[in-house]
């Protein structure tokens, strides 16, 4: 068989064959902190004396193999608050995206199943709402509830449904015309039997791929916010906001810059790199990008 | 058609007027009040009444909101509480400096982007493509706001290549637009890309090579033409993620923009300001939609009769 | 040798990057021009309508006020004003006007400018911050083009902070109109105004018709970075010359540099402490409860450890710059007497009491961490609250609940703290955090006592019974005070004013050769 797109190149050698390895990895370091953060972590992420204010790196002069990647100015642990930070990473991104995973996909279903006057409505909907600009529901929702966690939470929850509206949608549009939908609907399901015991299992992959790749954008706009004074507030080990405290001290403590930037990587990369290859493995027509 | 654009523009400006009454009443729900955050801390509390009458904020709810809508419509957004001037002046003030930044980092994302992407895709496994695909892994990856401070630490403190912050020449625009544009350019390499795989797969880019249409010809006629339906949507969609990122920029590079003026005025409940950069946003957001529905709906003829 | 494409193009890419250095190597300031970092935007260029303290060090130089403080001694000297007299027992002031001095269009400065500018500076269209304490002048009276009176409600004995507020051109706003002269206003200071950019930049330049004569260098830039790092960063690469407001982990790196020089001074109006809400939470009132508290916190750690020493303990509602100031006052570090003194008190051992804190304050988070921790030795819980700034300011000024049972808060502040007393002690302030004390009528009675005593050692009497009072029944955990670090390149040389809490009299930048 011959081929006259220049696509035959072998890509086996490529760097991506290699990367979901380390995404892999990547993941496994994150998922390790998340749920074994207490046994890792050497110190209470929350607790310092100040007699020990500002120990640099193990390696570095001053440093002790006490504090592996040192201290911050309150003399708590840098590398148990990266470790206890990985949780709430991970709590805010689960939080957002049961969030507006469910609205997406419940919306979605919605429309692509009963078609008609409701799609047109709630096509049109998810279109106002993406035009919606995020920052200013961010400010209005930290000006009522007080910049927090849970403000990010509902922002980007009720900010990112659309999205999953829409993919779920073009989905169900699809699966409606398969046969074993109309089978179960010849044999009398009720609509919502049908849309939830025929039509939605075979959404999950798509869903799981969507939300894996989210997770890393989560994360980058969380420590973002965090960054503007938007998100979560101290005493919390957040990364985003470690990275935010630290920045004063950077020309004095570089370590409290570089080292919360290298977590917040690690676990985007992980994320991105996994979700790239689960969309390859399970969605092999590449309808998600 | 006509009749498509004239809806369309209908619900923009319905989508103006929403957004806007949401964010008058409920800013105004907030905790904190502007007049407590400009008193002096000296004031007294005859100060402070002074201040609320001045501010306008003595009057119900209802006939403040009134009095916006009925000002607005002429162009008069109120003076703001920070700065003592009518707040669209202020914004204006600070939308050159925005404008540019912004301008310069999106021709850079979509030139970039866009070549790389096409090359990565005509020559898959090539080293441009494993450099962009790298590239495109770290640009999606990093998150902004640490990329411009690790920036300034190398080129502006350590080499001291680059000025640090401000808008003084070109030199002063390097940092910030790289900054701006680093997730702009993965994005589109990605898309670019595999919108290309995708067409120069497809049946008519083999029809062309078969009829032996020059290669240069097949992908920038054949297959760029056909992939850029989705890349459009993309940069369009790009546009409006950079406002929130001149947020990010503006705040590391203190850069006298809009972005930085928004956040600042937030923090001292400055609303007429803030209600101008809504106003604004909601507006160019709802334009580049509508452009994006009209270049589909022309390339599309089916979506017009919807 | 043929040059192919893609070699031209790798050529032109080299030629970019060279072009893109070029205009870096010359790089670099002028001599005559000095530029000051800014951390916060001005609100205006007209100093009639100026509406945050961060405004004053940008606006007063192109204005002279009717007395100004001399640089080296600290103290207050004439400066528009030839003579200033307390008459008729305080009732009034007399001010005798200086012939000579002339505004920047050319025009002299007469009672009639001044006269002018205090009535706008209380105007409430202009929502000027001085509109409060102008209040204090009932009426000015002009007895000829250079003699006027100003008028006192009552006794006024803080009369000195009237005094510093900048005079504006009565002539010349009446000849522009108010649009144009909060555009560009005229003064009689040693600078002109030149040019500002909203978010950016403000540019005076060196008045040709001081009396003060010729200046050392031409233009004065102010520089909006609201970033601390990149506000230092600038002034290593010389892109500033002169920043304010350093903390003192940022020194340490300065030091460092060879070109830049620093200088640092505890005669700056600074205070920190903990506010007590006892109508919110009623074990505030308990005077054990306080005392534990003022024993248990280590403020000299804090100062060695965050603020790397550059600051000192304070324990009275008064820092070194104020009017009242006793040195003699001290709580010692003591977790036995803590422990004691907490027995003694109504406080249920792990009831968590809440301190709110904003961002305001430079290092706050890690302060309000550092109290969690000594309290926590001593057997006090406490909940750590961040609020935003505005937040906690709104709560603060409503006595809202949700502001917890206390609050840090800073104060910058003044010589005289009459009106501060007046604000925060006096029952019938709404800002008043401990309106009901035991003795509050007698409280009441001595600040009014010592707003309106002309006789300066007299006050101090009082201003000591009052302190005396609000220690024994402390009114709120005062907690240090401090110094204030300001950097500058070696090229200028410049020196801050005793006890003020802005950089002004930037007309005694000198250039070094």
């Amino acid at each position: 068989m011959f081929s006259l797109s220049n696509t035959g190149v072998n890509t086996k050698k490529a760097i991506g064959a290699r990367l979901p390895y380390l995404g892999l990895v990547c993941l496994v370091i994150f998922f390790s902190c998340v749920f074994f953060a207490e046994l890792i972590a050497p110190y209470d992420p929350n607790e310092g004396e100040l007699l020990n204010a500002t120990l640099p790196p193990f390696w570095q002069v001053d440093g002790t193999v006490e504090h592996l990647l040192g201290t911050d100015m309150l003399g708590r642990d840098v590398l148990s608050r990266l470790i206890h930070g990985s949780r709430i990473s991970f709590l805010i991104s689960v939080g957002c995206i049961s969030f507006y995973g469910s609205l997406g996909i419940l919306v979605g279903l919605m429309s692509g199943f009963f078609g008609g006057r409701v799609d047109m409505f709630i096509m049109r909907l998810t279109d106002l709402w993406s035009s919606l600009p995020g920052i200013i529901v961010l400010f209005m929702l930290a000006s009522v509830n007080g910049p927090s966690a849970t403000t990010i939470i509902i922002t980007f929850g009720i900010m990112g449904w659309p999205g999953y509206a829409r993919i779920v949608r073009g989905e169900c549009l699809s699966l409606k015309e398969r046969d074993f939908v109309r089978l179960a609907k010849v044999a009398g399901c009720s609509d919502l039997r049908i849309m939830f015991s025929h039509i939605f299992p075979n959404l999950v992959n798509t869903i799981i791929i969507m939300a894996t790749i989210e997770v890393g954008g989560i994360i980058v706009a969380t420590a973002t916010m965090s960054f503007l004074g938007l998100g979560t507030q101290p005493p919390s080990c957040d990364w985003g906001l470690m990275l935010a405290e630290g920045r004063q001290y950077i020309t004095y403590a570089w370590w409290l810059v570089t080292f919360p930037g290298i977590a917040i990587i690690v676990a985007v990369l992980g994320f991105n790199l996994t979700g790239d290859w689960l969309r390859k493995v399970l969605d092999p027509k590449q309808k998600l990008r | 058609m006509q009749g498509f654009i004239f809806k369309r523009i209908g619900i923009a400006i319905m989508t103006v007027f929403l957004v806007l009454t949401i964010v008058f009443f409920v800013f105004r729900m907030g905790a904190a009040d502007p007049v407590s955050i400009m008193l002096p801390p000296d004031a007294s509390e005859k100060e402070a009444q002074m201040l609320t009458k001045k501010f306008g904020l003595d009057k119900p709810l209802k006939v403040q909101y009134l009095n916006f809508l009925k000002n607005a419509v002429r162009g008069d957004f109120g003076e703001s509480f920070r700065y003592s001037e009518p707040a669209a002046q202020v914004f204006l003030a600070r939308l050159p400096a925005t404008l540019k930044l912004a301008a310069l980092a999106f021709a850079l994302a979509v030139v970039v982007g866009l070549s790389v992407g096409i090359l990565s895709a005509v020559k898959p496994g090539s080293l441009i493509d494993r450099v962009g695909r790298l590239f495109a892994l770290a640009g999606m990856s990093l998150p902004s706001f640490w990329v411009g401070i690790m920036l300034i630490m190398l080129f502006g403190v350590k080499l001291q290549w680059l000025p640090i912050s401000g808008r003084g020449g070109f030199l002063n625009y390097i940092m910030p637009v790289i900054c701006m544009s680093l997730y702009s350019i993965a994005l589109i390499t990605r898309l670019a890309r595999s919108s290309m795989m995708d067409a120069l797969k497809s049946d008519y880019v083999v029809m062309a090579r078969i009829k032996g249409v020059p290669e240069k010809n097949v992908i920038l006629l054949h297959a760029f033409k056909n992939a850029s339906l989705s890349v459009v949507t993309v940069i369009i969609g790009i546009l409006a993620v950079m406002i929130t990122n001149t947020v990010v920029v503006e705040m590391i590079f203190s850069w006298p923009g809009i972005g930085r003026l928004v956040i600042e005025s937030f923090f001292t409940r400055d609303y007429p300001v803030v209600q101008v950069f809504v106003i604004f946003l909601t507006i160019l957001v709802t334009t580049l939609y509508l452009i994006m529905d009209i270049i589909y709906a022309y390339i599309d003829p089916r979506i017009r009769f919807q | 040798m043929r040059i192919n494409k893609f070699d031209w193009l790798k050529i032109k890419m080299l030629l970019c990057v060279v072009l893109f250095f070029i205009p870096a190597a010359v790089w670099g300031g002028s001599d005559e021009t000095v530029k000051v970092g800014l951390r916060y935007d001005t609100s205006t260029a007209s100093i009639l309508k100026m509406r945050l303290g961060n405004d004053i060090p940008v606006l007063l130089p192109m204005h002279e006020p009717l007395v100004a403080t001399d640089p080296v001694s600290g103290e207050r000297l004439p400066d528009l004003a030839k003579s200033i007299d307390v008459v008729e027992g305080g009732m009034k002031l007399r001010i005798v006007l200086n012939q000579g001095s002339l505004f920047h269009t050319g025009d002299p400065v007469t009672a009639h400018d001044v006269k002018f500018s205090y009535e706008q500076y209380v105007n409430p269209k202009n929502g000027n911050l001085m509109a409060g304490p102008l209040d204090e002048i009932e009426e000015i009276i002009i007895i000829d083009d250079y003699t006027l009176e100003f008028k006192f409600w009552e006794p006024y004995a803080p009369w000195k902070e009237l005094l510093w507020v900048g005079i504006c051109s009565k002539n010349y706003y009446e000849k522009v109109g108010p649009e144009q002269f909060h555009k560009k206003p005229v003064g009689s200071g040693p600078f002109e105004f030149v040019e500002r950019k909203i978010g950016e930049s403000v540019t005076l330049k060196a008045a040709n018709n001081h009396w003060a004569g010729k200046l050392d260098f031409e233009t004065l830039k102010f520089v909006v970075v609201p970033d601390d790092m990149s506000r230092l960063a600038m002034l290593e690469t010389g892109e500033l010359d002169l920043v304010t407001e350093i903390m003192p982990h940022q020194l340490r790196r300065l030091k460092r540099n060879k070109k830049i020089k620093i200088k640092s001074t505890s005669k700056f109006p600074s205070l920190i402490g903990i506010s007590i809400r006892p109508a919110i939470e009623p074990l505030m009132k308990d005077v054990n409860f306080k005392y534990a508290m003022n024993h248990a916190i280590n403020r000299q750690e804090i100062v060695d450890k965050i603020f790397l020493g550059k600051g000192y303990p304070l324990y009275m509602y008064a820092n070194v710059s104020e009017l009242g100031y006793d040195p003699n006052v001290h709580f010692d570090f003591n977790l036995e007497k803590a422990k004691a003194y907490l027995k003694k008190s109504a406080y249920k051992p792990g009831t968590p009491l809440t301190i709110s804190y904003s961002t305001d304050i430079p290092n706050i988070s890690l302060i309000a961490a550092s109290i969690q921790n000594y309290l926590k030795k001593v057997g006090i819980t406490i909940k750590l609250q961040k609020l935003e700034a505005g937040t906690m300011a709104t709560y603060a000024r409503k006595q809202d609940k949700r502001y917890g049972a206390m609050g840090m808060y800073t104060w910058g502040g003044s010589r005289d703290p009459s009106l501060r007393m007046q604000l925060t002690l006096h029952s019938k302030s709404m800002y008043a955090a401990y309106p009901n004390r035991p003795n509050q009528d007698e409280f009441d009675r001595l600040l009014t006592e010592q707003g309106r005593e002309m006789d300066p050692e007299k006050r101090k009497e009082i201003l000591a019974k009052i302190h005396k009072i609000w220690v024994d029944d402390p009114g709120s955990i005062v907690l240090f005070g401090l110094d204030m670090n300001y950097a500058m390149r070696k090229r200028i040389d410049f020196n801050w004013v005793p006890y003020e809490p802005y950089p002004i009299h930037f007309q005694n930048i000198k250039i070094v050769k």
